[in-house]
């Protein structure tokens, strides 16, 4: 048995010109969870389209228990489950015979085991009672988790999760991480892709940072949050973008500090045990040069702040543009025209 | 034989989608003949009494038996000279549509020496292009070449001939109607097959679905062999309902059960074709309103001069050339034969089944092939 669940070496994916995914390599360990994290078009989605076969490299090896995906594509297509980023439930389509034609095409037989699945699967998305409704009529999280347990229908040893809360408010996404939590607590390797922080912070075992087709760290949580040093990260927010540059040349000259500028954010590490000296040195200072902030801060370092240091943007940047989903509800309206 | 099995399921899924939809996808597949029938079927011209003059250059006793047959035909009305060249005259004033010279060689048999030469204008499209049908059938009886030759604007010149039944072609009625309903048949099953593969092809690739089948481990030929199957259970709905309307509006169809099922077979093996032609498009075409013009585009002049609304004899001859290669044309060829005489002799529809078959073959290839390689990619 291999000791991997995926091994990616040197994975370059082009599209025409454009570079994609630029020879990244990492190797995920079998009953791990592991995290994806990285901006829009970092090339998240691109790796794992890879990895199902979905696109063909460009060039690099993939294998996924130990084997090739350029040899073994079938065999390996019945041990991953997927949850794509988009949620592709089939509105015209009852919960059941969502599960039922997916249970079919993964081959699950005879018909009584088949049955046996989708009624578990029902239970575990908790829609039992809405096994006979339309898919179409369901809200956000219940689709989302019809679709978790749909992706999962064949049993896989391999789960790839793409963005799995998205859109979903704290409830469900709480919800959502609780079932990804249970689903690897019975062996099931788990990849998923997220732009949230929190969310890695929260499920992930080991996390690789990727950005614009590149990996630019790996590691585990503890792991990463040293990238960023031992020290705290003292955080101040000017009332005027203009005023930036100034609190950051106070820090520089006045604590020597190293500061990162962000618009109207300015952050930089200070050494555990000076906190509170900086903090009111800083104030004193600022008052002194008439520079009004609208808040001051000082924290331990998250993900956020690895993020921003290798990065140089803070997730909560990245926004998703809306015009894929306004074309997916004209869609839905047209689909049933057959 | 996964391939079977794998296909089935989506075949199943297609048709829930379909049941899902269903008063959506009926009023629209409806709406065409409705409009065609009721509408159009009602202002076309009714060619009873046809004027047609007959010039008997033969005078044997079968040449006097043809022309009685024709007396007996109530949408004719035959009148006989013996002067070609007034018959001839009288076609150019536009007093009659059509002259018909019994030639000295009639009755023949011989596949050059033609033993009945028909004249006639485009003046009055419907007009000729029933009587035509009706006076060859007559003289295939006769086992007789008919040689038409147009004088309208634009000549073209159709030998036809055969064994025809004479009594099964009296059963026709001769309306526009009638002519009409046989040619919707085609349109309903063109017009859905292009619309309801292609659109929901490319909606299930926008909506991510495709991707999700894609990821299963099922034979990539499936998703085609599934929407072909679906598609011609659909076309058979469609075709059923548009003879239904034609039907309630009171046209009548010659002929009895053999006709219906022909024309199934003819619906289902159309729609197998252009189910896959709309395949190849949408995987081509990445947008739904893109592709629903081009479609149109497609589909319109493919029914247009397949003899569908108008016959194929009264287009001008650039259309009438291109209609050979339109596979419309041969459907059209064997629904209007059963619609309006109730028979159709066995090799030509043998022929023209062979055609459109050969069609659909070509392009379920095809599109079998675009999905092969096919990959997600843009
Ligand atoms: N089929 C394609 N053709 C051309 N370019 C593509 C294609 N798919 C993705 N890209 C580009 O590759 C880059 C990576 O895209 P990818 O979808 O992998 O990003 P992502 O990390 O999943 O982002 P998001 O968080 O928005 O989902 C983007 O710049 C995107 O525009
Ligand atoms: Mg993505």
């Amino acid at each position: 048995m291999a000791e991997y669940a995926i091994e990616i070496d040197g994975l370059v994916k082009k599209f025409g010109d454009f570079t994609a995914v630029n020879g990244i390599s990492f190797k995920i360990k079998k009953g791990e969870i592991f995290g994806l994290l990285g901006p829009n078009g970092a090339g998240k989605t691109t790796t794992i389209n890879v990895v199902l076969g979905l696109l063909k490299l460009t060039s690099g090896k993939i294998t996924v228990n130990g084997l090739d995906i350029k040899k073994y594509g079938e065999e390996i297509k019945q041990r991953i489950g997927l949850m794509t980023q988009e949620t592709v439930v089939e509105g015209d389509l009852t919960a059941w015979e969502n599960l039922e034609i997916f249970a079919e095409l993964y081959h699950v037989s005879p018909a009584g085991e088949r049955n046996k699945r989708i009624v578990e699967a029902l239970k575990e998305a908790e829609l039992t009672d809405f096994a006979k409704k339309k898919a179409g009529t369901f809200s956000g999280g219940m689709k989302r988790r019809l679709e978790l347990v749909k992706s999962m229908i064949q049993h896989p040893s391999i789960l790839i999760l793409d963005e799995p809360t998205t859109g979903l408010d704290i409830q469900n996404r709480t919800n959502m991480w609780k079932h990804i939590k249970e689903l690897n607590s019975l062996g099931v390797t788990i990849i998923l892709t997220t732009q949230y922080l929190e969310e890695a912070d929260v499920l992930c075992d080991r996390i690789a940072i990727i950005d614009h087709g590149k990996i630019k760290a790996i590691g585990t949580v503890s792991e990463l949050k040293k990238v960023v040093g031992t020290g705290r990260i003292l955080e101040v927010i000017a009332e005027n973008h203009g005023d930036a540059a100034a609190i950051s040349g106070i820090l520089k000259t006045h604590f020597k500090l190293k500061p990162e500028i962000k618009v109207d954010k300015v952050t930089a590490i200070v050494e555990i045990g000076h906190e509170e000296k900086t903090m009111s040195k800083l104030l004193i200072e600022l008052s002194k040069k008439r520079i009004k902030i609208s808040s001051v801060s000082m924290h331990m370092p998250t993900l956020d702040d690895v993020f921003m240091a290798l990065t140089g943007a803070s997730t909560r940047d990245a926004t998703h543009d809306d015009n894929s989903s306004r074309m997916d509800s004209m869609m839905r309206g047209m689909r049933g025209m057959r | 034989m996964s391939l079977l099995t794998d296909s089935f399921t989506l075949f199943k899924r297609e048709m829930l989608i379909f049941r899902s939809n269903l008063k959506v996808n009926l009023i629209r597949s409806i709406i065409f003949p409705l409009v065609f029938i009721v509408f159009f079927g009602n202002i076309g011209t009714s060619i009873n009494n046809a004027p047609i003059v007959v010039v008997n250059s033969a005078n044997n006793p079968q040449s006097l038996s043809f022309i009685s047959d024709l007396q007996a035909n109530n949408y004719l009305s035959i009148s006989t000279i013996t002067d070609e060249a007034t018959a001839l005259g009288m076609l150019q004033n536009g007093k009659i549509q059509i002259v018909v010279v019994i030639l000295p060689t009639f009755p023949s048999s011989k596949q050059n020496v033609p033993g009945i030469q028909v004249y006639y204008s485009n003046t009055q499209q419907s007009v000729t292009g029933f009587a035509l049908p009706i006076i060859s059938a007559a003289a295939a009886k006769f086992d007789n070449n008919v040689q038409s030759v147009n004088k309208g604007p634009s000549a073209s010149s159709n030998p036809s001939g055969g064994q025809v039944a004479s009594n099964a072609l009296y059963a026709a009625n001769g309306n526009y109607k009638d002519f009409l309903v046989g040619g919707i048949v085609p349109m309903v099953v063109v017009f859905g097959s292009l619309f309801g593969g292609g659109i929901s092809l490319i909606s299930d690739r926008q909506l991510g679905n495709l991707k999700a089948f894609f990821i299963t481990p099922i034979n990539r030929s499936a998703i085609v062999l599934s929407r072909i199957l679906s598609g011609s259970v659909v076309a058979l709905l469609y075709a059923f309902l548009a003879l239904l309307i034609g039907v309630l509006d009171g046209a009548q169809i010659a002929g009895g059960f053999e006709t219906i099922a022909v024309i199934a077979i003819v619906a289902v093996i159309l729609s197998c074709g252009f189910t896959s032609v709309a395949l190849i498009l949408a995987s081509k075409i990445k947008r739904v309103d893109a592709y629903a013009i081009f479609s149109q585009v497609v589909g319109l002049p493919l029914w247009f001069i397949s003899g569908g609304i108008i016959p194929v004899q009264s287009l001008p001859s650039f259309l009438a050339a291109v209609s050979v290669v339109d596979p419309l044309t041969y459907a059209n060829t064997i629904i209007r034969a059963l619609t309006l005489q109730g028979f159709i002799a066995f090799d030509v529809l043998l022929l023209n089944l062979g055609i459109i078959s050969l069609f659909a073959i070509v392009f379920i290839f095809l599109c079998l092939k675009v999905f092969k390689s096919s990959s997600t990619e843009e």
